[in-house]
């Protein structure tokens, strides 16, 4: 009698193990209740005629969340495992951003982005922030394609780009670096993104040292080579002497700046090449 | 076995088999392509007695299962099912006055014509197993686990023809095995015609069906008999000949030879009707892969094995055939080049031979027992297991898509956390929500499951069954680790999910599962202000 109740209490054991098992290992995931109402209780109005975003991070934690959810109500979206390049022209077209992130997630979304994250609420799973990018930029769309690590310079204290470094192999552009000038015209060079050890440097600049207005890259799935735009009204302008570094035998691709706005920084994704390149632009 | 315990246990059979009316208008995303065209030909015989279902098509949609004949449509399908099923759908149309929703008359069907094949099943079953082994416990035992842990159960749930077959070519060998004990000319005339009317079911089966005859002939030493059983063929024979005059203007045609879909016509036109050398990686998946492995999902048919060797040593000519049935449908299965059955749970095309496998698993493990009682508790452990895993999928969704390398791990256990079940049952008109009638249907399916495998424990029944239950459900347990939170999965599991909603939350979770962010985000930017 008493080797029966023992085995009993071992089965319903293994039973109860098991299904703990199934649902702390197996199923890591929050219901979609909790998700709707910590979303009810902490994001504000929307006020009208603005747009909203809610990014969600890591894209697999909010897959069964979400499910059920009505992601368009409430403006939801996952952000891709490999956000690369950061869309900003996309997401700078939304005027309330926000970032929606599992705590238990070991990789930071949007990290050395030009977002900031200001932390509005948490609950034991989730974190709630709201991202704002800096006054009075604008960017443009990539050229390239969308590999690499993502990264995004911009010039700081409000100055501009006045040239490139780059490096220059036979199959391209493998690194890029913007050379700021700030408002006391004094010079300092960026990091490289990419990898500045192949190839052979390349210095990009205007005649004149003007600041460049924009870039013309020449891509197939990298960048191949790279041109500046130089203000036309430089009184040392010549066509024939265009600064540019790699081939040229490729589509080109303008990524200028709208007249009036200048070259700030820029952004895209690389690796072992500079796989995307867009400019950032004042506003 | 009592008269009330007979009708208890078909009762729950027809139960537990017609439970969920699977594929419905609570889903309207899907149809089952494999369903329609046997649906179509059951409906146009009833309404119009004729064997073209182009009206049908125009009627509730066309299907990439179809044959199509200068623009005219057919079923690709073999006939027997939707003739048998023709006076039912007659009797439904009348019903009804003619106001047919697919949903409703498919389930109908199903209740009026795979039900009582289902219940001749498991009697079969049981009967062949206590025939030999004079154990009742073994017999209940065997049938049950055969029938709710094969996908055996689970495609009597649908209106397709495997387990139908799987019925029928079962009732076509035990004929064979009583001719060969004593010989009656009416059972001669009734085998020949019950194996044509299988080959009627599912045309792969000429092969198993020609093996077992050359097995009934060669048993028989006169020739005289074997006219008798010839003659038997003859009128299904001559249905088959009359429905393809009718069909396809030739007596002898097969429905995928026309097949309206490009990529079917083009798959079936390869080797024998599709027919090639088989692939090692189809037969790996066929025998132990978690999507639909035989010996995976259904792990008490590992005792055929030892039921092979003790029935080589019984009877070598019955084995040589039984084997050669088992081997001659893993090579057709493996050589298809769509041998996963697409939208599938468990190893469609290997049903029909499951109850051989099973039949030799029971002689396996009466073979065991009588030599150590331990064997008594691994059988009892691997039924339950087997019973756990199609009770669950038969509850869920029998069909998933084959995408999913796990699905138990990556689309059922998600399923249950999200209560996703999209199908009405028997339930439906008391206002019972899919899910909890999913709840009902499980624990009646498992109270069953716990009486059949109970019965074989013995003394100590309810002890040993909750052991043997504890292990299972480990064993299920560590079946789901597999390919567990496989993203792709995943993913499709919550596509799957929105499928049947409509409007700008579809449109934007279709994005999301295309990873089309800018599109998504596009999307976004469009939603009206409401929040």
């Amino acid at each position: 009698m008493r080797n029966k109740a023992l085995i009993v209490l071992l089965s319903l054991g293994i039973i109860v193990i098991c299904m703990f098992m199934i649902r702390n290992c197996l199923l890591q995931i929050p219901s979609q209740r909790t998700l709707s109402q910590f979303l009810d209780r902490h994001l504000p109005p929307l006020e009208k005629n603005k747009r909203r975003i809610v990014l969600l991070a890591p894209e697999e934690h909010f897959l069964a969340l979400t499910a059920g959810l009505d992601m368009a109500t409430y403006r939801l979206l996952p952000l891709p495992r490999r956000f690369s390049p950061i869309d900003y022209t996309v997401l700078s077209g939304f005027h309330d951003i926000w970032l929606l992130s599992a705590k238990k997630a070991t990789a930071r979304p949007l990290e050395g982005s030009l977002f900031t994250a200001e932390k509005k609420a948490a609950s034991p799973d989730l974190e709630l922030a709201r991202l704002t990018l800096p006054d009075k930029l604008s960017f443009t769309d990539i050229a390239g394609s969308h590999g690499g690590s993502a990264y995004t310079i911009l010039c700081p204290d409000g100055g501009l780009v006045n040239g490139f470094n780059l490096t220059v192999t036979s199959e391209g552009v493998s690194s890029v670096a913007p050379v700021c000038r700030d408002p006391k015209k004094r010079e300092k060079r960026e990091r490289h993104v990419g990898d500045a050890k192949k190839g052979g440097p390349v210095t990009l600049s205007c005649p004149g040292n003007a600041p460049p207005t924009g870039v013309t890259l020449y891509t197939d799935k990298t960048i191949r080579g790279m041109a500046l735009r130089c203000p036309t009204n430089s009184a040392v302008f010549d066509a024939a002497a265009i600064p540019m570094a790699g081939r040229n035998d490729l589509p080109g691709t303008s990524r200028n700046c709208p007249e009036g706005r200048p070259l700030r920084g820029i952004y895209g994704g690389a690796g072992a090449l500079v796989d995307s390149l867009g400019t950032i632009c004042a506003r | 076995m009592t008269a009330k315990r007979f009708i208890f246990l078909s009762a729950l059979v027809a139960l537990l088999t017609g439970f969920f009316k699977i594929y419905d208008d609570l889903d309207p995303a899907y149809v089952s392509p494999n369903e329609r065209p046997r649906f179509f030909l059951a409906h146009a015989l009833a309404e119009r007695r004729s064997v073209e279902v182009t009206a049908e098509v125009k009627r509730f949609g066309w299907s990439i299962d179809m044959a199509e004949v200068n623009g005219r449509f057919y079923s690709d399908k073999p006939v027997l099912l939707s003739f048998m099923a023709a006076p039912a759908m007659a009797a439904y149309r009348h019903f009804t006055g003619g106001a047919i929703r697919e949903g409703n008359a498919l389930w109908f069907l199903k209740a009026t014509t795979l039900v009582p094949l289902a219940i001749l099943f498991f009697w079969l079953m049981y009967g062949a197993v206590f025939s030999f082994s004079r154990s009742p416990e073994l017999a209940l035992f065997m049938a049950w686990v055969t029938f709710f842990g094969t996908p055996v159960s689970t495609y009597f749930t649908v209106f397709f023809s495997h387990s139908a077959t799987a019925a029928l070519l079962l009732a076509f060998f035990l004929a064979i095995r009583r001719l060969l004990a004593d010989r009656s000319a009416a059972l001669l005339f009734l085998t020949g015609l019950l194996g044509a009317l299988i080959f009627l079911n599912e045309y792969q089966t000429a092969v198993p069906l020609f093996i077992l005859s050359i097995y009934l002939f060669l048993g028989l030493r006169q020739r005289r008999p074997i006219l008798l059983f010839i003659a038997g063929t003859l009128p299904a024979a001559a249905l088959f000949m009359a429905y393809n005059l009718a069909a396809f203007g030739k007596p002898i045609a097969f429905g995928v030879s026309h097949e309206s879909y490009e990529l079917f016509r083009d798959m079936h036109r390869t080797g024998l009707f599709g027919i090639t050398w088989p692939n090692g990686w189809a037969l790996r998946d066929c025998l132990i892969s978690i999507k639909m492995g035989l010996f995976t999902l259904s792990p008490f048919l590992l005792f055929a094995f030892v039921g092979f060797y003790r029935r080589w040593r019984e009877d070598r000519r019955e084995t040589i055939a039984v084997g050669a049935v088992i081997a001659a449908y893993f090579y057709m299965v493996s050589s298809l080049s769509n041998w996963h059955g697409g939208w599938a749970f468990g190893a469609r095309y290997l049903v029909p031979v499951v109850p051989f496998l099973a039949l030799l698993a029971a002689y396996g493990i009466d073979h065991l027992v009588k030599r150590h009682r331990s064997w008594r508790l691994i059988a009892m452990t691997l039924g339950l297991l087997s019973c756990f895993i199609f009770i669950i999928a038969n509850g869920l969704r029998p069909l998933v898509e084959e995408i999913f390398n796990n699905p138990l791990s990556n689309y059922y256990l998600p399923a249950l956390r999200e209560g996703f079940v999209t199908f009405g049952s028997i339930l439906s008109p008391l206002g019972v929500a899919p899910f909890p009638a999913f709840i009902v249907f499980a624990l009646v399916a498992l109270a069953a499951t716990g009486y059949a495998v109970s019965r074989l424990a013995g003394g100590e029944g309810p002890v040993k069954t909750v052991a043997t239950a504890a292990v299972a459900f480990l064993l299920l347990t560590l079946l789901l680790l597999p390919y567990h939170g496989n993203r792709y999965e995943r993913k499709f599991f919550y596509w799957m999910m929105v499928q049947d909603r409509q409007g700008i939350d579809a449109e934007l979770k279709e994005k999301v599962f295309d990873g089309r962010f800018r599109d998504a985000a596009g999307i976004i930017r469009r939603v009206p202000h409401a929040k």
